[in-house]
C-alpha cells in the first residue's frame, strides 16, 4: 500500500487537508481508528441510525462524501501504534491490536486530534460518570445517557453538551462551571469582536434557560457514590465555604476542556511546546503547519485546541503545504484559510481566559482528593499512593516508575493532569513509548514472521 | 430494510440498530457495567466514548475491543466483566 501522502486523523482537519490532496489529483490514504471517519466533531453513524434518527452534522457527510468522491481512501478501523525507526514507517494494526501492518508514508500529516481532560473526585470511576463528550456522541445516535443527568466542568463545551441533552429529552438538573466566566469583564468585550460566535453561545444560554437548566457558576463536584436510588453526587463552591447541594441522577457528565493528542507526533520526533494559556503541550508547526521533521505536517487540535472551524481551515493549509511539496499548483481559498485559522485562534484564547487556567482546574482537584481517591484508572493507583511515591522531588517519571500511575491501558490520557498536578509540575508530562495503543503478542509473532 | 439486529449480551439475546455504537446499545439495555477493575473488582464502564481510556473494554466473539469503537452487527457475542 503506497501513497503520496498519509494523513492520521479522519476528522475536520484530515479531511480537510485529504480533500484538497486529493482534487488535486495527488494520492492519499486517511488512517482512523474509529469505524467511519468524521473524527470527533463530524462523527457519522451507520446508515440504521441515521433511517432512525436523522444525520447528525449533515456538512461533515458532505465533506466525507466530497474526499471519496476526489479519491481519498479510508482505512477506517485502524491504530497507528507505532514508528519505524525511518521515521517514515507508521506501524499500524487493526483497533482491537490484531492484523499488524507497516504503512510507508512518504509524506505523514498528523490530524490527531484531542482528547478531554479528565480529572478526579471520589467516584469518578463509576459507570455512571462519563465524560461530556461521551455524552455528547450519544445525543448523536439518539440515545440518552441518562433520564436525569448533571452536567459539570468548565468550558463553553458544557453548555453545548447540556443542549444536546436538553433535545434528546434528558432532564438536565444543573451545569456546573467552576469559573465564573458569565459575568461581564474585559475580555468579555474582545468576545464581543466575534459576533457570530457571540450568538452561538447565547444561543445555548437562552436553550438552557427555556428548558429551566440552571447554570451555576463557581461550584464543583465535590464527591459521587452509587446508592439503591442512583448515582448520589454532592456539588459545593470552587473556592471558600458556601451550601453543599445533593442530587440523585442517572449519570453525571464531567469536562475541563480538550487536550491535544501529541503521542503520534512526539513517537515521530516531532518538537512539541508548552502553550501558555492551557500549559498543554502542542506541535511546533510553522504558519504551513510543517513540523521541524521533513515531511511531516500537524493540522487541527494537535497544533492547540481551537475548535473544528479552525480545524477545517487548517486542513486546508496544511493540505496546500504538501501539494507544493509535491509540485503542484497552489489550491484556492488558501488566502481565505489563513485569515480563518487566525481569527478561530484569537477566539480561542479570549474565550479561554474566561474560564480558568487547566493548571488551576487539575491543582484544585489534587488538593481536594483524600489519600484513598483513585487517580490513575487503570493501575488503581490512589492520590495518597502517589504522594507517598515523590521522596521530596517531583519527577514525574519517578512517580510513574514507582506507582504505576499512567503505565497502563490507556498510557497516562487519563491521569497526567492530575498525577503532575499531584507532584506540583502541571506541565510535566509522561513519556510517550510505543505502543500507543495496546496490541496482541500473537499478532506481533505473526508479523515478524511474514517480514522474516 | 429492517434495521435492527438481533445479538447476545451475556447470553441474553437483544435487539439494536445494526452499526449503533456498541455502548450505546448497552446503555439501551440498561448496562453501564463493561469490564471489571483487577484490583478492586469494582465495574468500570465507557467514560471517554473516543477509544482513548480503554474503560469500556469488553470480549466480541471471542476478542478484547473498546465498545466504543465497535458497531453492532448480526449475531455477535458480547461478553462483559470477561476481560482481564
Ligand atoms: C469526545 C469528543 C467530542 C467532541 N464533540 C465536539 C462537539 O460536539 N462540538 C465541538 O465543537 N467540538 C467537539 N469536540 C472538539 C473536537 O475535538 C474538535 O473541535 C474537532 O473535532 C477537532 O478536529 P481535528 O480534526 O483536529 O480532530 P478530531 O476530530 O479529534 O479527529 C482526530 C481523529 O484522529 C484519530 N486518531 C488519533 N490518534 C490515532 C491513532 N494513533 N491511530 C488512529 N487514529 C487516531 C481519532 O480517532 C480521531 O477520529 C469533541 C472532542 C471530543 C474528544
Amino acid at each position: 500500500m503506497t501513497s503520496d501522502v498519509v494523513i492520521v486523523g479522519a476528522g475536520p482537519a484530515g479531511l480537510s487537508a485529504a480533500t484538497v490532496i486529493a482534487e488535486n489529483d495527488r494520492s492519499v490514504v486517511v488512517i482512523d481508528e474509529q469505524p467511519r471517519p468524521g473524527g470527533q466533531y463530524y462523527r457519522q453513524q451507520s446508515a440504521a441510525v441515521i433511517a432512525t434518527h436523522g444525520v447528525h452534522r449533515a456538512e461533515g457527510a458532505a465533506l466525507i462524501e466530497r474526499a471519496r468522491r476526489a479519491g481519498v481512501q479510508f482505512r477506517s478501523g485502524v491504530s497507528v501504534w507505532g514508528v519505524d525507526d525511518d521515521r517514515r514507517t507508521l506501524l499500524v494494526s487493526a483497533a482491537d491490536g490484531t492484523s499488524i501492518r507497516r504503512h510507508l508514508a512518504p509524506r505523514i500529516v498528523v490530524a490527531t486530534g484531542a482528547t478531554e481532560r479528565a480529572l478526579p473526585f471520589p467516584g469518578w470511576q463509576l459507570p455512571a460518570v462519563t465524560t461530556v463528550g461521551y455524552a455528547q456522541h450519544l445525543c448523536a445516535e439518539g440515545v440518552r445517557v441518562g433520564a436525569r443527568v448533571l452536567v459539570a466542568g468548565s468550558g463553553p463545551f458544557l453548555l453545548s453538551v447540556a443542549c444536546s441533552l436538553v433535545g434528546v429529552g434528558v432532564d438536565v438538573v444543573a451545569v456546573l462551571e467552576e469559573g465564573t466566566p458569565y459575568r461581564p469583564r474585559a475580555a468579555g468585550w474582545k468576545v464581543a469582536g466575534h459576533p457570530q460566535r457571540l450568538r452561538e453561545f447565547a444561543a445555548y444560554r437562552a436553550r438552557l434557560a427555556a428548558a429551566r437548566v440552571p447554570v451555576r457558576s463557581g461550584r464543583r463536584v465535590v464527591s459521587a457514590e452509587e446508592t439503591a436510588d442512583g448515582l448520589r453526587v454532592v456539588e459545593g463552591p470552587t473556592v471558600g465555604t458556601g451550601r453543599a447541594r445533593q442530587h440523585t441522577v442517572d449519570a453525571l457528565n464531567v469536562g475541563f476542556g480538550f487536550r491535544p493528542q501529541i503521542d503520534l507526533l512526539r513517537l515521530l520526533g516531532c518538537g512539541t511546546r508548552i502553550d501558555a494559556l492551557s500549559g498543554d503541550e502542542v506541535a511546533v508547526v510553522d504558519v504551513d503547519g510543517a513540523t521541524d521533521l521533513d515531511g511531516v505536517w500537524a493540522a487541527g487540535e494537535v497544533t492547540g485546541i481551537a475548535g473544528a472551524p479552525s480545524a477545517l481551515a487548517e486542513g486546508l493549509v496544511v493540505g496546500a503545504a504538501v501539494l507544493r511539496s509535491l509540485g503542484a499548483p497552489l489550491p484556492e481559498g488558501l488566502a481565505a484559510a489563513r485569515r480563518d485559522v487566525s481569527r478561530a485562534r484569537a477566539f480561542a484564547s479570549t474565550l479561554g481566559r474566561l474560564y480558568p487556567a487547566p493548571r488551576d482546574l487539575a491543582a484544585l482537584a489534587a488538593a481536594s482528593l483524600g489519600d484513598d481517591a483513585l487517580v490513575c484508572r487503570c493501575e488503581s493507583v490512589s492520590a495518597g499512593q502517589v504522594r507517598a511515591a515523590q521522596f521530596g522531588g517531583t519527577d514525574l517519571q519517578a512517580v510513574k516508575a514507582a506507582t504505576r500511575a499512567g503505565m497502563g491501558l490507556c498510557q497516562g490520557r487519563e491521569c497526567a493532569p492530575a498525577v503532575s498536578a499531584l507532584c506540583g509540575s502541571p506541565t510535566a508530562a509522561f513519556t510517550v513509548r510505543p505502543p500507543l495503543r495496546p496490541i496482541l503478542l500473537a499478532a506481533v509473532a505473526e508479523h515478524a514472521a511474514q517480514v522474516i | 430494510m429492517n434495521a435492527t439486529v438481533q445479538f447476545r449480551i451475556d447470553g441474553y439475546e437483544v435487539s439494536a440498530l445494526e452499526g449503533a455504537t456498541l455502548t450505546a446499545a448497552l446503555l439501551q439495555s440498561g448496562i453501564r457495567g463493561l469490564r471489571r477493575d483487577p484490583v478492586s473488582n469494582e465495574f468500570r464502564g465507557a467514560f471517554c466514548g473516543m477509544g482513548a481510556c480503554f474503560e469500556c473494554e469488553l470480549v466480541v466473539d471471542g476478542r478484547t475491543v473498546r465498545a466504543c469503537l465497535t458497531p453492532v452487527r448480526a449475531d455477535m457475542d458480547v461478553r462483559t466483566g470477561a476481560t482481564t
